[in-house]
């Protein structure tokens, strides 16, 4: 966690606001920013990280807005996050997303029935992604190797697939 | 003639090719002209990328701006997710040095460098701020009145305010005037600044519907006609979900979903086949009936 964000933490004096305008809470009910703060409060970072509860924040940024300690709850969230990735833990359906994007460039990938589709409408040929330097980027911030996908081998596949 | 660097993204362009193409057939009418952004990628999701890794989100954000910088024109950003990312990163950035020095870093290593000399902006800005609610209901040729429209904000066009610094964060104004431009009523419901919940559907799709079906029962209760959204994962988790909670509910809600552009191109006299409204999972149909008699 960077310092500045424990320093930030510090700010909080557990009032509930955040909990009480989060939409992840009402529904969830496991889901409760004040309470993941106060843990860390308390020393238990580490307990946060690696609770997949934290994975649940929408980021819909209501608690930021309503804070009176300007303590940016879903930001808090953010890192707790990161650090959990660091540590090899994530959800798979982010990793999914991220080596679809280091794939192609996009979140969806190209296909036949979608070029049909865009002509229907007469748009215009979808332009082409630089999926090169995407890829070169990923790989300098090492977060290939922070989800544990090999970056050689899923070039190596796509090339395959294209022949 | 204003001209930007049009940033499509991926739901747009791939995914819902309706949102496109109510923008390309509206936009040409207020002199707006878009470039092609040659190169651009994923924005990244605000969620998904930044919840993983934030200098991996600032750096593919930034090239993307890059790329606008390049071409010297402001960016248009069709999506609330996009402009998250892209404002953000583009806020951060000039305010972090530091920052800013380690993902320029990273960029010339691509031949790129973020500068922070162009504006991001999102087409509803566009639409209120430049454009302004006289000009548009001066273009309107076929008035939607007597249409109950419950709009979606979407969280990312205005929270955190901070950063986003459009319209207020919990009562904001902007979509209901620019919906009563056009002569239908924006009618008020409750929890109407509540995620529709796209932001876990990867993670607790439970968790994610109930959010949405919350949403779903306040504007049944106020009898909307539809729903508006300016952002493609509000509209897919609307349009998409109601199938999913007739599903999981036994539920049926029936309320159709429309892009605001696809709203606007209609008021123009556009036809619903070229703004792709026949690409909605809930049929427009019968509203459109209803509107504009049996052709639309």
């Amino acid at each position: 966690m960077p310092e500045y964000f424990e320093e930030l933490i510090k700010r909080c004096y557990q009032c509930g606001t955040c909990t009480g305008a989060c939409p992840s809470a009402k529904i969830t009910g496991t889901f409760n920013p004040r309470k993941i703060i106060a843990y860390m409060l308390l020393g238990s970072t580490d307990k946060m990280v690696s609770d997949d509860v934290i994975w649940l924040c929408t980021a819909c940024h209501a608690c930021v807005e309503r804070c009176p300690e300007l303590v940016y709850p879903s930001e808090v969230l953010f890192q707790l996050k990161n650090v959990a990735t660091s540590k090899g833990k994530f959800p798979v359906g982010f990793k999914e997303e991220a080596i679809q994007i280091y794939t192609t460039g996009t979140t969806v990938a190209l296909s036949s029935p979608i070029e049909r589709r865009r002509k229907k409408l007469e748009l215009p040929e979808f332009p082409a992604v630089n999926v090169d330097e995407i890829q070169k980027i990923m790989e300098l911030t090492g977060i290939d190797k922070k989800l544990e996908f090999n970056g050689s081998n899923l070039k190596k596949q796509e090339e395959e697939e294209k022949q | 003639m204003t001209s930007y660097g049009f940033f499509l993204g991926c739901m747009i362009p791939l995914r819902l090719q309706n949102f496109e193409a109510s923008v390309r057939r509206v936009l040409p009418t207020f002199n707006i002209e878009l470039l092609t952004l040659n190169g651009a990628g994923c924005c990244p999701d605000p969620i998904g990328i930044q919840s993983l890794d934030q200098k991996t989100w600032f750096s593919l954000g930034a090239r993307n701006i890059a790329i606008a910088e390049e071409m010297g024109h402001d960016m248009l950003t069709l999506c609330n997710g996009c402009f998250e990312t892209l404002k953000t990163t583009n806020h951060v950035l000039i305010h972090e040095p530091t920052l800013k020095d380690e993902v320029n870093g990273i960029l010339s290593q691509i031949n790129r460098e973020f500068k922070g000399n162009i504006k991001v902006r999102h087409i509803v800005e566009i639409l209120f701020e430049d454009i302004g609610v006289e000009k548009i209901r001066e273009v309107v040729t076929h008035p939607l009145s007597d249409l109950k429209v419950a709009v979606h904000y979407g969280c990312h066009l205005v929270r955190p305010s901070e950063i986003l610094a459009f319209d207020d964060p919990e009562r904001p104004q902007s979509i209901d005037l620019l919906v009563e431009a056009l002569s239908a009523t924006s009618i008020p419901y409750l929890k109407k600044m509540e995620c529709c919940g796209t932001g876990i559907r990867s993670i607790d799709m439970d968790s994610a519907l109930k959010m949405t079906r919350q949403k779903l029962i306040e504007m049944k209760r106020v009898r909307a006609d539809c729903i508006t959204t300016v952002c493609p994962f509000c509209f897919i988790q609307f349009d998409v979900g109601q199938f999913q909670i007739q599903k999981n509910f036994n539920e049926e809600y029936n309320i159709p979903v429309l892009y605001y552009m696809e709203l606007l191109g209609l008021a123009m006299g556009l036809q619903p086949k070229e703004l792709g409204l026949d690409m909605h999972r809930i049929k427009t149909k019968k509203l459109l009936e209803r509107l504009f008699g049996s052709q639309g």
